[in-house]
C-alpha cells in the first residue's frame, strides 16, 4: 500500500469516528464566552471590594513564592494572586486573575523568587504579563497573537522584565520592553521552563507521546556557547488499554490518553543557579484496566549533571471502564516546588500538606519534615497554601 | 516524489461562499477542525482545541469575518493550539474533568498509527501533513493557513512524506 492511499483511508477514518453534534457545540461556546464575559466584570467588582474591605479573601490554594526576606510570600489561587505580608504589617495585595478559566490552567506562571516576580496567562491566555507584588499594573505585557497562539510556552526572562517563550513560528525568543530578542529556533515540543538566577541557562523539557513510547526530557542550554546538554531522561510504554470487548489494545479516547502520559510539572532553580529541582508525574505500568499515576520529586546539578529523585510523592489510581469512561475519583493536587533563599530547603506543597526537605547539595541532611501549622507566620514558603481571614 | 507530484495529487476544494454570520460560520467550519485537532493531538483534547480555536474567532469575529478566508485563520489558530504542549496540557485537564460528555471512538489501529505518525512529526511538518491529508488542501492553501512560505510548505511536506513512509513502512509509489 502506498502513503496517498493509506492516507485517504485514515482521512476517511478519522472523520467517521469523530461524529460531532455541532448544534451543541455551538450552544457550548456561546455560554462560555458569555462566561468569561461575565466573569471579567464581576473579578473587577470583586477587586473593588477586596479593596474596601468589605469580602474576605478567598481560599488561597495554588503556589506561593517568598520575596528575599522569609517573611512573607506571594500566592496564588485559582482566579487570583497576592501576598501577605505577616504581622504586625497585616499588609495585603491581590489581583484579581479576573477568568475562572485561569483556574484550569496547571501551568500558570513561572516564579522568580529572588526578584519577586512572577508571570502569568492573563486575558484569557492571550497575553503573558510579568508581574511583581504590590503591583496591579504589569512590569511588562506580551500581547500574544489575536488567535491567542503567539504564546506556545513561556517562562520568565532572564532580565527582570522579560519572557522567554515560543512563538507561534516555533522560535524561541526573549521578550521586554527594549523588544524582542530571538535565541533559537525552538526544538521540537520544547518547552522553556525555567533560567537559572543568573541568567546564563535556560532549562527546557520536551515531552513526546509516541506510538508505543511516551517519553520527557529536561536539558540545559548554554546561553553564552549555545550548547545543549541532556540533563534527565524518561520513558514508559504509551498508554494502551485492553478492550475486553473487541479483544484489542486501543487507545481509549477519553482524557487517560492525555493524562497518562508522563509530563514535568515544575522545575525550580536554586538561588545559586547551580542546582535545581523538578516534579514528575508518570504512569509506569504498560496496558491495565486502571491508570495509576506517581508523582516523583528530583533535584539536580547543573554543573555535573547528576540527578537524584529526592521522593516519591505519592500515587493515585483511577479504575477505566470498559467504555472508557472514568468517575473522578483522584482528587489529588499535583505538587509544586520551591527552593527557600537560601537553598538550604526544598519544599513541596501537596495535597495541603507542605514538607519540607534539607539538603547539602543533592544529598538530604535529614528525614523530610512536614510543616505545621501552615501557613506559619516565621516561615515563608515557596509553595504553600493558607487561609486568609 | 519531488513537490510537483504532490501538488498534482490534490484537487483544490471549492470556496465557499463569505459566512453571514459567526454562527454560520461555526455551524460549517466546526466539523472540521475537530478532526485536525485529533489528528495533531489525540482525541483527548481535540474537542477542547477545536472550540477554543472557535472561541478565538468569536472574540474577533469583527477582524475575522473580513478576512478573506476565515476558515483559513480558524484552521491556522487550531493547527497552533493542537500543538501547543501547553495547550494541550490545559485541554487535557479540561476533558478530564467532563470526561463524561466528550468522548470519541476510537479508531481502527491502522487509522489510528497513521495519525500518531503524523503526531510524532516535528510541529510543522506535522501540521502541513494534517492540513494536506486531512483536507487535501493545495501547498497554496496550506502556506495561506499557516502563513508560510509555499517553498517551506513543500519542504515540510517532502519531509513529513518521508518519515511517515519510514515509519508506516509503505511504498512510495502509486500502485506498488
Amino acid at each position: 500500500m502506498n502513503l496517498e492511499t493509506r492516507a485517504r483511508e485514515a482521512r476517511q477514518g478519522l472523520q467517521e469516528a469523530t461524529p460531532i453534534n455541532v448544534g451543541e457545540a455551538l450552544e457550548r461556546v456561546h455560554r462560555t464566552h458569555r462566561r468569561r464575559t461575565t466573569g471579567k466584570v464581576i473579578a473587577a467588582a470583586a477587586a473593588v471590594a477586596l479593596a474596601i474591605g468589605v469580602v474576605q479573601t478567598r481560599p488561597w490554594d495554588r503556589g506561593a513564592i517568598p520575596p528575599a526576606s522569609w517573611d512573607s510570600w506571594v500566592l496564588v489561587t485559582g482566579d487570583s494572586v497576592g501576598t501577605d505580608l505577616t504581622p504586625p504589617t497585616g499588609d495585603e495585595w491581590s489581583k484579581p486573575l479576573g477568568d475562572a478559566e485561569i483556574a484550569t490552567y496547571p501551568y500558570w506562571a513561572s516564579v522568580d523568587q529572588a526578584r519577586q516576580r512572577f508571570l502569568i496567562y492573563a486575558d484569557e491566555a492571550t497575553a503573558l504579563e510579568v508581574m511583581t507584588p504590590g503591583r496591579t499594573k504589569p512590569l511588562f505585557r506580551y500581547v500574544c497573537d489575536a488567535d491567542g497562539t503567539g504564546c506556545l510556552g513561556a517562562t520568565l526572562g532572564p532580565g527582570p522584565e522579560e519572557i522567554t517563550m515560543v512563538t507561534g513560528d516555533f522560535q524561541l525568543v526573549t521578550a521586554g520592553p527594549a523588544g524582542i530578542s530571538p535565541l533559537r529556533e525552538a526544538p521540537a515540543n520544547a518547552h522553556p521552563a525555567g533560567w537559572s538566577p543568573d541568567g546564563g541557562t535556560l532549562a527546557l523539557t520536551r515531552e513526546d507521546n509516541g506510538r508505543d513510547e511516551s517519553s520527557l526530557e529536561i536539558s540545559l542550554w548554554d546561553a553564552d556557547s549555545a550548547e545543549e546538554s541532556a540533563l534527565y531522561s524518561y520513558s514508559e510504554p504509551a498508554p494502551r488499554w485492553y478492550d475486553p470487548e473487541n479483544h484489542r489494545f486501543a487507545d481509549w479516547p477519553g482524557a487517560f490518553n492525555g493524562w497518562g502520559a508522563p509530563h514535568v510539572l515544575d522545575v525550580q532553580w536554586a538561588a545559586d543557579s547551580t542546582r535545581l529541582a523538578f516534579v514528575t508525574v508518570t504512569t509506569p505500568e504498560g496496558p491495565s484496566d486502571d491508570r495509576r499515576v506517581q508523582w516523583q520529586v528530583f533535584v539536580a546539578d547543573a554543573d555535573t549533571g547528576d540527578v537524584e529523585k529526592l521522593a516519591d510523592l505519592g500515587e493515585c489510581t483511577e479504575p477505566v471502564g470498559k467504555d472508557g469512561t472514568s468517575g473522578h475519583v483522584c482528587d489529588r493536587r499535583e505538587p509544586f516546588i520551591g527552593w527557600t533563599p537560601d537553598g538550604a530547603r526544598l519544599t513541596v506543597l501537596m495535597d495541603s500538606v507542605l514538607t519540607s526537605y534539607e539538603l547539602d547539595g543533592l544529598e538530604l541532611t535529614s528525614d523530610p519534615t512536614e510543616v505545621e501549622g501552615f501557613p506559619p507566620s516565621e516561615l515563608a514558603v515557596a509553595r504553600g497554601m493558607a487561609w486568609l481571614d | 516524489m519531488e513537490s510537483e507530484s504532490l501538488d498534482a495529487l490534490v484537487v483544490a476544494p471549492v470556496r465557499k461562499a463569505p459566512a453571514a454570520s459567526f454562527d454560520d460560520f461555526y455551524l460549517a467550519e466546526f466539523p472540521h477542525l475537530v478532526p485536525l485537532a485529533r489528528a495533531l493531538c489525540g482525541a483527548a483534547a481535540a474537542d477542547d482545541i477545536a472550540q477554543e480555536a472557535m472561541l478565538a474567532a468569536y472574540r474577533n469575529w469583527r477582524r475575522v469575518s473580513q478576512l478573506r478566508a476565515p476558515e483559513a485563520w480558524v484552521r491556522r489558530t487550531c493547527a497552533n493550539l493542537a500543538v501547543s504542549a501547553f495547550r494541550r496540557r490545559v485541554s487535557e485537564v479540561k476533558a478530564y474533568v467532563r470526561l463524561s460528555h466528550s468522548l470519541l471512538p476510537p479508531l481502527s489501529p491502522d487509522d489510528e498509527a497513521f495519525w500518531a505518525a503524523v503526531r510524532g512529526l516535528p510541529k510543522r511538518q506535522a501540521q502541513a501533513a494534517a492540513l494536506r491529508y486531512l483536507y487535501e488542501l493545495s501547498v497554496t492553501e496550506i502556506a495561506e493557513t499557516l502563513e508560510i512560505s509555499e517553498g517551506s510548505v513543500k519542504q515540510h511536506l517532502s519531509r513529513a512524506r518521508t518519515a511517515l513512509l519510514r515509519e508506516l513502512h509503505l511504498d512510495a509509489e502509486e500502485g506498488q
